[in-house]
C-alpha cells in the first residue's frame, strides 16, 4: 500500500473530525439560541401576559357596568351575575365589586358581600393576604360603578407558567433539531467516506486518475490534487523505470566490449591459472548480461500499459520451439537436456512479448537450477475450460512451498545458493502473472525430481 | 572474406577486427555512421555487420539507404535494443541476421560465416561438412566422394541445416521450408525425412532437441 493510513501521532490526541467539529459548532449555536429565546420568553411573556389580562379586565368592567347599571335591585345575587355573563366572559380569574350610590351591591369575594371595603375606583388594593390592580367604571346615570380587581400573584404565577410551557416545548424542538443535524452532517460527509474507501481500495501501483463526474463540487480540488499528485508520482515512477532501462541498455555496450576483448586473449598453455581466469571472466560477463537482461524484464513489467498493448492469437508450440531453440546454447554450456511436448495447431491469445519474457525467466531458472546433465521438460496441454497449462518441469532441488511463496520478492535468492543469479526471474513471472491474469502453481508432485510449474493461460477466445 | 564493419565503439569493434582477422578475413572499420551509405564500392565486400546505436545516422536509416540504391550483400546488425519490434523491423528492412548485445565473438563469426555460405550456394559453390560436399546448382551431395542419392526435399532440408550449422532449427521453420505456408505436413513427415538423412549420412550428423528442432552441429 503506498499511502499509509493517517493515524493520529498521539495515541491520548484523537485525530480531528471534520463532524464532530461541525455538530460541535452548531450544538454550541443552537445552545446560545436557545439561551437568549428562553430569557426573551422570560421577559416578554410576563408583559404580554399582564396586558393582555388588563385589556380582558378592562373589557370585563365594561360588559359588567353594562349589565349592572340596567339592574333595578339593590343587591345583586352572584348567581345571578354568572347565570347573565358566564357565557361570555370568566369571570372567576378576576375581583368584581359592583357599587350604586356608593354602597356596594355585588361583590365576588369569597364569604359574601364585604361592604365595609371601600375601593378606589383604579390603582391597587390590598384585600387579605392578596394584592390587586383594580380598573374601575362608572355610569353617572345610574351611579353605578364597577371596580375589577387583577390578583397580582395569580398574574405572576400564570404568566410564569406560559414563560416555563414555551421554554419548555423550546427545548425539544432543540432537541429534534439537533438529532436532524446530526444526520444531516452524517449524510452530508457520506461522500467523504465513500471517497476515501474508493482511495483505499486501490492497488498500490495503479495511479490511473480518479474519476471526477460524480464528486461533489466541495470534494473536487481534493480529488484533483490527488490526480495531480498521482500524476507527479507517476511521473516521477516512469522517469526512474526510463532510468533504469536506459542504463541498463547502455550496460550492455560495455559488456559487450569487455567480452569481445577478452575473447582475444589468447591464455598461455603453460599456465592454466590463466585460462581459468578467463574463464572466469567469461562466467561473470554471463552473470551480468543475465542481470541486465532481468533488469529490463522488470521494467517492462512493470511498465506494461496492457491497455496498449495488443494481444494477438498465435500458435503455442511454435513460439515455444522458438524460445527453447534460443536456449540451447545455454542450456548446452550446462549439459541441460531440453525437450518439448506440444500438441500442433494449440492457440492461445494473449501479450506475446510478455508470454515470452515469462517463459524465457521459467525456462532460464529450471535451466539454471537443473542438475548438472540435467534436463528440463516443457508440455503443454488444453484443460477443460479452454486454457491452456505450461507445465515446466526440472531435475534440479526444487523449491519447498514456502520458497515458493517467497519468489516473488526481488533480490530474494532461494534454495541452493552456490548458482550465480540475482532471484530477479520469478519475481519478474510472478509481476507479469498477476499483470496478464496467468496463475503460476507449484505441482506438488514433481514429475523430474525437482522443480513443476505450472503456468495456466488464456486459451484461443 | 571482407567485411564492412560499421561499429562505434572503439573497444567492440577493435575486437570484432582483430578476431576476424586472426581467421584470415579481411575488415575494413568505419565508426561514423554517416559515412557508411555513402561508401561508393559497397559491393566489393561480401557482407556487412551493422551496428544499429551510431552516432551520426541511425543503423535502421542506413540499412534502408542501403537495400534502397540496390544493394544486397548480406548485412547483419547488432543491436543493444531489447525490443522484439526492433529486431523485426530491422529484418524487415532487409537485413538477413541480428545479434543482441552482449553477444560471443564465437557466435558472430559463425552468423557471418553462415550468411557467407548462405550467399555462396546462392551463386552455386560447393558446400563441405566434415567428409560431406554439398552441390547445391547440381542438387548432389557426396560423402567420401561417394554420390549419395536425395529428393529434392531431403536435400533442401540439408541445406538448409548445413547453411545454419551451429544453430537450431525448430520444427516449425524446417516443416515452413518443406511445404511452404500452405502445405499441410503430416505430423511425422519431417521426422520421416530427418531418419532418412540419418541413415544416408550418419546417424550423429544431426543433434535432435526434442519437440523443439534440430539442429547440425558447428564443424
Amino acid at each position: 500500500m503506498f499511502f499509509p493510513r493517517n493515524e493520529a501521532t498521539n495515541a491520548g490526541d484523537p485525530p480531528p473530525s471534520i463532524k464532530a467539529h461541525l455538530f460541535k459548532k452548531l450544538a454550541w449555536s443552537m445552545a446560545a439560541i436557545w439561551l437568549i429565546t428562553a430569557m426573551l420568553i422570560l421577559i416578554f411573556a410576563p408583559v404580554e401576559y399582564q396586558e393582555s389580562l388588563d385589556r380582558r379586565a378592562v373589557r370585563t368592567a365594561q360588559m359588567v357596568l353594562a349589565f349592572a347599571s340596567v339592574m333595578p335591585d339593590r343587591v345583586v345575587q352572584q348567581p345571578t351575575l354568572d347565570d347573565v355573563l358566564s357565557d361570555k366572559l370568566e369571570l372567576e380569574e378576576f375581583l368584581i365589586v359592583i357599587r350604586r350610590d356608593g354602597h356596594p351591591i355585588y361583590s365576588s369575594l369569597a364569604g359574601g358581600l364585604r361592604l365595609d371595603i371601600t375601593l378606589p375606583l383604579d390603582g391597587t388594593a390590598r384585600i387579605g393576604s392578596e394584592t390587586y390592580d383594580l380598573f374601575g367604571l362608572e355610569d353617572r346615570a345610574t351611579r353605578t360603578e364597577v371596580i375589577v380587581g387583577v390578583s397580582k400573584a395569580e398574574a405572576f404565577f400564570a404568566s410564569v407558567e406560559i414563560a416555563g410551557l414555551a421554554i419548555g416545548l423550546l427545548t425539544i424542538a432543540m432537541f429534534f433539531v439537533l438529532s436532524a443535524v446530526r444526520m444531516g452532517i452524517r449524510s452530508g460527509l457520506e461522500p467523504l467516506d465513500s471517497f476515501a474507501k474508493n482511495v483505499e481500495q486501490r492497488d498500490g501501483r495503479d495511479l490511473t486518475p480518479l474519476g471526477t463526474e460524480a464528486t461533489p463540487i466541495e470534494m473536487k480540488p481534493i480529488a484533483m490534487a490527488l490526480n495531480g499528485f498521482m500524476g507527479r508520482l507517476k511521473q516521477v515512477m516512469d522517469q526512474e523505470r526510463e532510468f533504469i532501462s536506459n542504463a541498463a541498455h547502455e550496460l550492455r555496450t560495455p559488456l559487450t566490449a569487455i567480452r569481445a576483448q577478452v575473447e582475444q586473449i589468447d591464455p598461455d598453455p603453460e599456465h592454466p591459472t590463466e585460462s581459468q581466469a578467463i574463464g572466469n571472466v567469461m562466467i561473470a560477463i554471463d552473470r551480468a548480461d543475465r542481470l541486465v537482461h532481468q533488469l529490463l524484464d522488470l521494467s517492462r513489467s512493470q511498465s506494461a500499459n496492457l491497455g496498449h498493448m495488443p494481444e494477438t492469437r498465435f500458435d503455442l508450440a511454435v513460439h515455444l520451439q522458438e524460445l527453447m531453440a534460443d536456449l540451447v546454447p545455454i542450456a548446452e554450456k550446462r549439459q541441460v537436456e531440453l525437450s518439448l511436448d506440444a500438441p500442433d495447431n494449440l492457440f492461445t491469445r494473449c501479450q506475446q512479448d510478455l508470454l515470452r519474457v515469462i517463459l524465457r525467466n521459467l525456462l532460464e531458472n529450471a535451466i539454471k537450477y537443473s542438475s548438472e546433465q540435467g534436463l528440463v521438460a516443457v508440455s503443454v496441454r488444453q484443460a477443460d475450460n479452454g486454457r491452456l497449462k505450461i507445465d515446466v518441469h526440472d531435475n534440479g532441488p526444487g523449491l519447498t512451498p514456502e520458497e515458493f511463496e517467497r519468489a516473488g520478492d526481488r533480490f530474494q535468492r532461494l534454495g541452493r545458493t552456490d548458482r550465480q543469479g540475482a532471484g530477479l526471474g520469478l519475481a519478474i513471472v510472478f509481476e507479469l502473472c498477476e499483470k496478464l491474469g496467468f496463475t503460476l502453481t507449484r505441482i506438488s508432485k514433481p514429475t523430474l525430481g525437482g522443480l513443476s510449474l505450472e503456468l495456466d493461460i488464456p486459451g484461443p477466445h | 572474406m571482407r567485411i564492412l564493419l560499421v561499429e562505434d565503439d572503439p573497444l567492440i569493434g577493435d575486437a570484432i577486427r582483430g578476431s576476424f582477422s586472426r581467421a584470415g578475413d579481411t575488415v575494413d572499420w568505419i565508426t561514423d555512421g554517416a559515412d557508411a551509405s555513402e561508401l561508393p564500392e559497397i559491393d566489393g565486400f561480401d557482407m556487412m555487420i551493422l551496428d544499429l546505436g551510431l552516432p551520426g545516422k541511425d543503423g535502421m536509416d542506413i540499412l534502408q539507404e542501403i537495400r534502397g540504391r540496390g544493394h544486397f550483400l548480406p548485412i547483419l546488425i547488432l543491436t543493444a535494443r531489447y525490443e522484439m519490434d526492433n529486431r523485426v523491423r530491422g529484418l524487415d528492412l532487409g537485413a538477413d541476421d541480428y545479434l543482441v548485445k552482449p553477444f560471443a565473438m564465437e557466435e558472430l563469426m559463425a552468423r557471418c560465416r553462415a550468411l557467407a555460405r548462405r550467399r555462396e550456394t546462392k551463386q552455386s559453390h560447393r558446400l563441405t561438412y566434415r567428409d560431406l560436399v554439398i552441390d547445391p546448382a547440381a542438387l548432389t551431395v557426396s560423402k567420401s566422394d561417394r554420390d549419395i542419392p536425395l529428393t529434392p526435399k531431403v536435400f533442401g532440408l540439408l541445406r538448409l541445416l548445413l547453411e545454419n550449422q551451429g544453430r537450431v532449427l525448430t520444427r516449425r521453420t524446417l516443416e515452413d521450408h518443406l511445404y511452404g505456408w500452405d502445405g499441410e505436413a503430416e505430423s511425422n513427415t519431417l521426422e520421416v525425412f530427418i531418419s532418412q538423412i540419418r541413415r544416408k549420412l550418419g546417424a550423429d550428423l544431426i543433434q535432435t532437441i526434442r519437440g523443439v528442432g534440430y539442429v547440425l552441429p558447428k564443424e
